[in-house]
């Protein structure tokens, strides 16, 4: 039948060389023979009467031997693989083939290996939390800062006041820039309005008053046409407002929220802040623990893994494009100066990074033993639902697991599950958990048995 | 005659090539060719013994069809089956 040689390639592939024996070739042929006079016109006969020296005659006999291989191939192909006892990520290629003798060599691409290395013992400690007491004083500054008292006064305009503007016109060589009416401006020389040198010329305006001035604007504008050019405003000063930042008292808090007493309002601070940072926090230690987990593991891929999740990213780009600049591909890559084939190699590295982390975290999963159930992803549809404030979860009793948003919220459940298990393993608690889940398997609670009995 | 020119070509059909198991092999032949001719030219050409030689005239055919060229006209010719001395082969028509 056929004679099989396996070499492991370096680049986690194998290469297969199958040589069929002659006389498995001879049968094939006829049979291929059968199949192309039943396929072809061969004048003198009829469809698929032909006999087997004419077809060889007509068809040339290579055209029969290739019809031929290509069929054997089919048929030995899986047999081959299980005698090498090789797992296939995907289908091989066939890299070289002779005819005589019908020798293949296919090249086929392996099921990547993962090996974990020693991640029970990963550890990381979290870092500490705490809110300081310049991040409440910052946060109340801030508020208070939100929460400026206006005082109309007839005074001329200061540094630090509002000012209402009821016209505000701005002309550049004699064309219309800017026209607008009713423009809040804080006068703050550090925070200037549209250029530098606007605030202080309008400082010493009263109410009711318009001014005209020019000014140059700066090289580095953003809109070049307009770079090193003058710039006539027109200004007409409606309201001058006295700003006062309000105390930092019990009154603030009252405004702020339903606070009772300033305390509330720094306890209320102190808790978001602390909030906030949590989340950031487990943020920053999951990806610090995925990156230890990553950098304890070791895996080995072949090539097409790598293309196949540079094609992924290369739709995820294409999609983009065409989304947020509302471009055809082809005309955001002649913009950009580049080939497909480049932005292919820049991906690379990324692509790479990506498959690795996506393969350590899975086979992490099914270390650690994540699994999710239809009830789960179906609860997890609810009370997306629910935050989204769909009231009607009807839609909910035709649940189907298979659909492409189940499929979906199973994959995020997963990886959550996944997450959350990494960080009690960095915390060094995951062995805990896993006994408690034991236990519970080994004692079955009395809901259990009562629904055992039932 | 010459015998390359009382011979046109061999013929291949499904029955010729049922034929050729009782030694019988069929050609077109030249129109104005006789038995005696044939018998020469297959003996010279394929090294062969003949020992009989069937001739018949196959008439002009006309098929009608629509299309560019909706009569085609198939002109008449000659057939000739040549029976081999039982054991010979012409090796080279075996294919």
């Amino acid at each position: 039948m056929f004679e099989l040689q396996t070499e492991i390639l370096e680049h986690h592939e194998a290469l297969l060389t199958l040589e069929i024996t002659e006389e498995t070739i001879q049968k094939a042929m006829r049979k291929a023979a059968r199949r192309m006079a039943r396929q072809f016109n061969i004048p003198g006969f009829r469809k698929g009467k032909a006999p087997y020296n004419v077809v060889v005659r007509t068809a040339g006999e290579e055209t029969v031997r290739q019809e031929a291989a290509e069929t054997l191939l089919e048929q030995f192909y899986p047999q081959a693989l299980k005698q090498a006892e090789i797992e296939p990520y995907d289908q091989g290629e066939v890299e070289d083939l002779s005819l005589d003798p019908l020798v293949f060599k296919i090249r086929v691409p392996l099921q990547p290996l993962i090996d974990l290395g020693d991640y029970r013992n990963l550890r990381r400690e979290p870092e500490p939390l705490e809110v300081t007491d310049e991040e409440l004083a910052s946060a109340l500054e801030d508020l208070r800062r939100r929460n400026m008292v206006l005082d109309v006064v007839t005074r001329p305009a200061r540094l630090g006041d509002q000012v209402t503007l009821s016209l505000l016109k701005g002309t550049v060589a004699g064309e219309v820039v800017i026209h607008d009416h009713n423009v809040e401006v804080v006068l703050d020389t550090e925070d200037f309005f549209i250029i530098q040198g606007f605030v202080e010329a309008v400082v010493g305006m009263s109410a009711g008053e318009e001014r005209l001035f020019s000014l140059t604007l700066p090289d580095d504008f953003g809109e070049e046409n307009f770079q090193g050019e003058d710039i006539e405003f027109t200004v007409n000063v409606e309201e001058v407002y006295q700003l006062t930042l309000p105390g930092l008292d019990d009154a603030l808090a009252s405004t702020v929220g339903s606070f009772g007493t300033l305390e509330d309002l720094k306890d209320d601070l102190r808790r978001r802040i602390l909030d906030y940072k949590t989340g950031k926090a487990t943020d920053n230690y999951l990806m610090a623990l995925v990156a230890d987990l990553v950098a304890g593991a070791e895996v080995r891929y072949p090539p097409i893994m790598e293309e196949e999740e540079i094609d992924t990213l290369l739709e995820e780009a294409k999609a983009s494009v065409e989304r947020r600049h509302d471009m055809e591909w082809e005309d955001y890559l002649r913009l950009q100066g580049k080939t497909e084939a480049q932005v292919r190699k820049e991906l690379r590295p990324e692509a790479a990074r990506r498959m690795r982390e996506g393969l350590i975290l899975g086979e992490f999963a099914s270390e650690v033993g994540v699994t999710v159930t239809d009830a789960e992803v179906k609860e997890e549809i609810r009370n997306l639902l629910e935050e989204a404030g769909v009231q009607n979860l009807k839609s909910l009793d035709s649940f189907d697991p298979q659909s492409a948003l189940a499929n979906d919220t199973r994959q995020r459940v997963v990886i959550q599950k996944t997450l959350d298990k990494l960080e009690l393993l960095g915390r060094g608690q995951l062995e805990e958990a896993e006994d408690i889940v034991q236990s519970e398997v080994e004692a079955p609670s009395e809901d259990e048995k009562q629904a055992a009995a039932e | 005659m010459d015998i390359y020119t009382v011979i046109v070509r061999p013929l291949v059909t499904e029955k010729t090539e049922e034929q050729k198991e009782e030694g019988k092999y069929s050609f077109k032949v030249h129109s104005r060719a006789n038995k005696n001719e044939i018998k020469r030219a297959v003996e010279g050409i394929y090294d062969v013994d003949v020992t009989a030689v069937n001739v018949m005239n196959v008439p002009a055919k006309i098929n009608r069809k629509r299309g560019r060229r909706p009569i085609v006209r198939h002109p008449a010719w000659k057939k000739a089956i040549v029976t081999l001395v039982p054991g010979q082969r012409i090796e080279a028509l075996e294919a």
